[in-house]
């Protein structure tokens, strides 16, 4: 018997080797495409931040100028280029560009995820029923889909703002609300094909229930093109939760460390002197850490898509 | 028999990231003029991979052909692929290719395939475009392989306009000796009833026109045509590899000039090109020769709107326009019922009676091969292992792999013949086994099985095999 | 003659096309249509067909994967119930679902009244006692799962059959010991079972696929092409291997296929279908010895046969199967038939009884087996 046990868990152990192979032949085709490792890189490095940034850091943006104030330097109230106690200068009010910036990491990121990660979990629900039951339901279902998609995100999200209050968590709603549609087509599009497959009948005609074909055939079998798109919706969030800071219509709470945030505080404070071209460091920093997060998790999202690609799998 | 193509020591590749699939190890064969070898194996054994090595249609990344050397005629068409990469063994095998060559052998090739080597495959739809019409497509080929024959034909036409048009009034017509005359004689032979023949006429005498009224341009354009033939035809009667060379380069340079899609593009446009209308009564006329109901309706459609039997006809009368010296049909008939494979097969006999092309016939159904070759290749798992006359390979198989395919077909006229079976499965060949690939699955196996690779024995007059069962008996006789 | 295990009754499925913006219905593909076939306890009866007839479709609605249009299918039936429903059917004379909906309703009140219950209700019993293995072996298995979790899944909600005639749910050791022992009879090794299917090759999957299928100890197995996609000397190994479980667990088979030869060796029985309807019922040796529907003779010479000093005549059939969504009015083989005349436009022939043990569905049939009908001048040829 202990023999038996013995080869079963060496067994386990072969069937976990499998898969580990399988992931570490998919990591080395990613890795072939040095644009898309690059891209993975920068992400972990700002996920880091996210993580550790904040904790290192401590205080505030907004307060960091009274504790330099300690330091013997005069505090301005206009922006402050950078210098050795302010590496990404100040904006108006003191408000040190660093500081704000990690911190923005942690909000931003902690954001994206939380409405990436509930759209595709609406997304594959909503999805799967509408692909596999059909009829009425999915019908419903998809014309529902339809008219969100169909409404400008910006739009919804400004109307969800204002009608509610502007607090951190109705702009996740709001955010929720405008991310959800996408996955639901992709999933109901990828639950029809997987639906036709011989191994889902072999599952009915063993008698399953139609939850049970579902939970287990096929959605497993249709999610992977919801990490590709989850990787490319990050970086949409995240702009899109920008724009609406940008836009004045982001939450209450104006030293909220966000970088759309940051940016808005230096248009809003500026009143009628061109922030970008008088002080140039209080929009180009802030905008540049969206930028490159956006264009790395792009980076990544396309390798993601080339190597479950299996045209591209040599 | 004279040899149309010859392939010595064949040697292709998958370097993929699990290792080196050895698909082809060593395969040599030869396909005499007019002769159908079938190629016979299990799935895997490299069928596919033999027939795209040889019209070099192997994807790279990641296939490579390794070595060895195929000649059409005189010409050798592996000439330069070993300046196409260099191998660099590392923990993983790199390749490093030189793209020039890789370039100048593409142009090249895409000469030999239409012209000298066409192919056939088991999926009709990947060898069609779906978005131009079946009468685009053949027109297309016969366009860029066949120009000559057109002009001649509408040259000959024009000369001969007026006997035309009182054919067309019902009169009767003298053949003329030229090659108008065999066209009329074909039309006759092959067209169906009398709405063809009319079609026929119409166009003929379209083409015509427009030929005297243009005739300057048109004959220029053929003198260049035929030259540009004779010269495709020394590549193959040259022996000298340098003068090879030479026409080589000239040849790929006019292909460079040729842009299929300018073409085709053109083709819309000018609808009423006497070149053309020969074209298009050359497609429907090929079309008729393959044996489909309504060409014209078939013409005029998209490759989806057709049946998978349709499909293969319109890709044979492709394959076979410009009277290819060797055609391989890979796996022709296994997506279609035995109803549509009767069809196609008995297409493949009469046209090849017909047309006298070598054809290289792949298919793992031997009752196929019984009925359609003369000669059978027995591939297992990279390498021929035997190869004799249909007759002999069925009446007196020798190699134990052969003896188990023969065994393990169910029969229709033989309900009672046990069935039995090969054990095992195709190897994988990224690891294939030593010594010959067969001894884990070969009943007679024996110890020098498992270390030595048979070599090709001649046990009787054009009937070889590899097998070390019988290495001994030729020794001792 | 042994007990009737499944008895079909006018079965018929019509796939909607729908089309258009709306998605209305713009007709019907009539894949099965008007089907009365018995299948005997233990026989291993051959379903043939061009691709595109329907059997793949008459599997999955005698499995009931697939809700019939029309039609009531018994399974262990009592013989003076069928008969009776199926002299009803009879009467059955139309094609339009919405009709045939309103007939049948009436029907299936007489049935009501001569005591008989229509067995299609999706039930769990009947799910435990018929089972179905595929012709794509790369499709039929999950491929995110471990071989030992999908050859279990049945199991695991059916249980299996105890020597008392009831049936048991296992899980855990008893469970993965009980499938060890399985997977040993299919010829793979246990291994096997904590690998994901694509390590296989296409014979070893059907090999699983088998497995799975058998697991729960089914009556009736349906085997949908089985080896059409595997070499000959895989065919052979599988073919081999359903034959030795027929015997072991006392199945009943139901074998599609378009490889005659492989009917040949496995079945007792034949039925040959064309476009949806039944052609042609006989016992094996027979149907091969004498054919008497010109489409089944059709399709017997045109099989090739592994023997070049074999000549013979083959009839070419000409063109392609008519499309299912629109077929020929009357003998719906008239359209390719050597020995076609007025009355097959027009007239729908009845699968009778020719001889012993053989029908078919063909005006002249008696004609053509007594050599009286000759052909029309055919392409045929020979090798
Ligand atoms: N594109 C490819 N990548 C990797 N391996 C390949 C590729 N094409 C073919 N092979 C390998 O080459 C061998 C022969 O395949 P093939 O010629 O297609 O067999 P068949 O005899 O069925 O036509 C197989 O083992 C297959 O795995
Ligand atoms: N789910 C479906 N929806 C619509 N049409 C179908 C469906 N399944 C099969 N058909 C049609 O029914 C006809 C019969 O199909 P099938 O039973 O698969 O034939 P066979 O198995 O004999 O090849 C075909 O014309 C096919 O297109
Ligand atoms: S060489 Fe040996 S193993 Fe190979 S086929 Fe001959 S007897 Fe069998
Ligand atoms: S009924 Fe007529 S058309 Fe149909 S099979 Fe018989 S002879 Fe042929
Ligand atoms: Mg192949
Ligand atoms: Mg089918």
């Amino acid at each position: 018997m202990t023999a038996n046990a013995n080869s079963a868990s060496s067994n386990l152990a072969r069937a976990l080797r499998t898969k580990f192979q399988s992931f570490a032949k998919t990591f080395y085709f990613y890795t072939r495409s040095p644009i898309a490792t690059i891209g993975l890189i920068i992400v972990l490095f700002y996920v880091l931040v996210a993580i550790f940034g904040p904790i290192v850091l401590g205080g505030n943006p907004w307060r960091m100028t009274q504790y330099l104030s300690y330091h013997g330097q005069y505090i301005y109230n206009i922006p402050q280029p950078p210098s050795r106690y302010f590496p990404f200068g100040t904006t108006f009010e003191g408000y040190d560009i660093f500081n704000g910036v990690v911190k923005a990491a942690r909000i931003d990121l902690m954001v994206a995820a939380i409405v990436v990660l509930s759209g595709a979990l609406i997304g594959t629900f909503l999805g799967s029923i509408a692909g596999y039951k059909g009829g009425l339901t999915g019908e419903v279902i998809m014309r529902v889909t339809d008219i969100f998609l169909s409404i400008p995100s910006l739009v919804l999200a400004i109307a969800f703002l204002v009608i509610f209050s502007r607090t951190l968590n109705v702009m996740v709603l709001a955010l929720i609300v405008i991310w959800w549609p996408t996955y639901t087509r992709i999933v109901r599009g990828q639950v029809l094909s997987v639906r036709e497959l011989k191994y889902v009948e072999a599952s009915v005609a063993a008698g399953s229930s139609s939850i049970r074909t579902v939970l287990k055939h096929i959605i497993p079998n249709s999610i992977y093109p919801i990490f590709v798109q989850v990787s490319l919706d990050f970086g949409n969030v995240i702009l899109t939760m920008a724009a609406l800071f940008f836009l004045g219509v982001g939450f209450a709470g104006y030293w909220t460390p966000e970088w759309g945030n940051i940016i808005s505080i230096a248009t809003t404070f500026s009143s009628g002197i061109p922030a970008i071209t008088h002080y140039w460091w209080t929009v180009v920093i802030p905008a540049l850490a969206i930028l490159i997060l956006v264009v790395s998790l792009n980076l990544m999202g396309d390798g993601l898509r080339d190597v479950t690609d299996p045209r591209l799998r040599r | 028999m004279e040899d149309v193509l010859v392939v010595k020591n064949l040697k292709t590749q998958f370097f993929i990231y699990e290792g080196v699939v050895k698909a082809l190890e060593d395969v040599s064969f030869s396909v005499g003029k007019g002769e159908v070898l079938g190629i016979v194996g299990e799935t895997g054994c490299g069928k596919s991979v033999t027939a795209y090595s040889i019209t070099r249609l192997i994807p790279d990344p990641p296939g490579r052909i390794v070595g060895g050397e195929v000649k059409l005629g005189n010409l050798d068409l592996m000439r330069n692929i070993k300046d196409e990469a260099r191998f660099i063994q590392k923990k993983r095998i790199k390749i490093k290719h030189n793209y020039k060559v890789i370039r100048n052998n593409e142009l090249f090739f895409n000469t030999i395939r239409g012209k000298y080597i066409s192919m056939i495959f088991q999926e009709p739809m990947a060898a069609l475009n779906p978005v131009y019409t079946v009468e685009d497509q053949i027109a297309e080929t016969l366009l860029l392989h066949n120009r000559t024959r057109l002009l001649k034909i509408m040259k000959s036409a024009s000369n001969h306009l007026s006997e035309l048009e009182r054919w067309k009034d019902g009169g009767d017509i003298d053949i003329f000796d030229d090659e108008l005359g065999e066209e009329i004689d074909k039309i006759k032979k092959t067209a169906r009833g009398a709405e063809s023949i009319k079609f026929h006429q119409d166009l003929l005498i379209e083409g015509a026109r427009g030929f005297s009224k243009k005739m300057q341009k048109y004959e220029e354009m053929l003198k260049k045509s035929i030259e540009r033939d004779e010269l495709e035809d020394r590549l193959l009667t040259d022996p000298n590899p340098a003068t090879q060379q030479e026409i080589i380069k000239r040849l790929a340079k006019e292909s460079k000039k040729i842009n299929l899609i300018k073409m085709s593009k053109q083709m819309k446009r000018n609808k009423k090109d006497p070149l053309l209308i020969e074209a298009r009564r050359e497609s429907f006329s090929l079309l008729e020769s393959v044996d489909i109901p309504n060409p014209r309706g078939v013409l005029k459609s998209y490759p989806h709107e057709l049946s998978g039997g349709m499909l293969q006809r319109v890709t044979i009368s492709i394959a076979l326009a410009n009277n290819p010296k060797v055609l391989i049909a890979d796996e022709p008939t296994t997506a279609l019922d035995v109803t549509v494979q009767a069809q196609i097969l008995k297409l493949l006999r009469d046209l090849q009676d017909a047309i006298g092309t070598s054809i290289i016939l792949i298919t793992h159904d031997l009752g196929v091969i019984a009925e359609t070759c003369n000669r059978v290749a027995v591939m297992y798992a990279g390498n021929i292992v035997e190869m004799a006359e249909v007759k002999e390979l069925f009446r007196n198989p020798k190699h134990p792999y052969t003896i188990g395919l023969l065994q393990s077909i169910p029969r229709v006229d033989d309900p009672n013949k046990t069935l039995k079976t090969i054990p095992g499965n195709v190897p994988n060949l990224i690891n294939p086994p030593q010594g010959c690939r067969f001894h884990p699955r070969c009943p007679f196996v024996f110890d020098r099985c498992r270390v030595e690779k048979p070599v090709s024995i001649e046990v009787s007059k054009g009937h070889t095999v590899e097998c070390h069962l019988f290495s001994g008996k030729v020794n001792a006789e | 003659m042994s007990k009737v295990l499944i008895d079909a009754v006018g079965l018929r499925k019509y796939f909607p096309i729908k089309g258009g913006v709306t998605g209305r219905t713009l007709g019907y593909v009539y894949a099965v249509d008007d089907v009365n076939i018995k299948i005997y306890k233990g026989e291993t009866v051959g379903l043939v067909g061009e691709s595109g007839c329907g059997k793949t479709t008459l599997g999955r609605v005698l499995l009931d994967l697939a809700e019939p249009t029309a039609g009531v299918l018994f399974y262990n039936p009592e013989d003076s119930v069928s008969s009776k429903v199926s002299e009803l059917y009879k009467n059955l004379k139309t094609n339009k679902p919405s009709e045939l909906k309103k007939e049948e309703k009436k029907l299936v009140e007489e049935a009501k009244k001569a005591d008989v219950y229509r067995n299609k209700k999706r039930n769990r019993e009947f799910r435990k006692k018929v089972q179905i293995v595929f012709q794509d072996p790369v499709s039929s298995l999950d491929p995110r799962m471990l071989i030992k979790d999908i050859i279990a899944e049945p199991i695991l909600i059916n249980g299996i059959p105890t020597e008392d005639g009831k049936r048991k749910k296992i899980k855990g050791d008893e469970l993965l010991n009980y499938i060890r022992e399985m997977i040993g009879e299919m010829g793979l090794n246990e291994d096997h079972l904590f690998r994901f299917p694509h390590e296989f090759s296409g014979g070893q999957r059907q090999r699983i696929a088998i497995a799975r299928a058998i697991s729960i100890r089914p009556e009736f197995l349906v085997l949908d092409e089985p080896t059409s996609a595997l070499d000959v000397s895989v065919q052979a190994q599988i073919l081999s291997l359903l034959e030795h479980l027929q015997q072991k667990y006392e199945m009943t088979y139901l074998f599609i296929t378009h490889n005659l030869a492989v009917i040949r060796a496995v079945s007792d029985r034949v039925i040959v279908m064309y476009l949806g309807k039944v052609v042609e019922v006989s016992r094996t040796d027979d149907l091969f010895e004498n054919p008497i529907h010109p489409y089944t003779q059709a399709l017997l010479s045109a099989i090739p046969v592994p023997d070049p000093e074999r000549k013979r005549n083959i009839v070419v059939l000409s063109g392609d199967v008519p499309s299912p969504a629109n077929p020929p009015a009357g003998c719906r083989f008239h359209t390719r038939c050597r020995f076609a005349e007025e009355i097959c436009t027009k007239e729908e022939p009845k699968l009778e009884e020719i001889k012993e043990g053989h029908t078919a569905a063909c005006h002249f049939a008696r004609e053509i087996i007594s050599g009286q009908k000759k052909p029309a001048p055919a392409p045929t040829f020979s090798t």
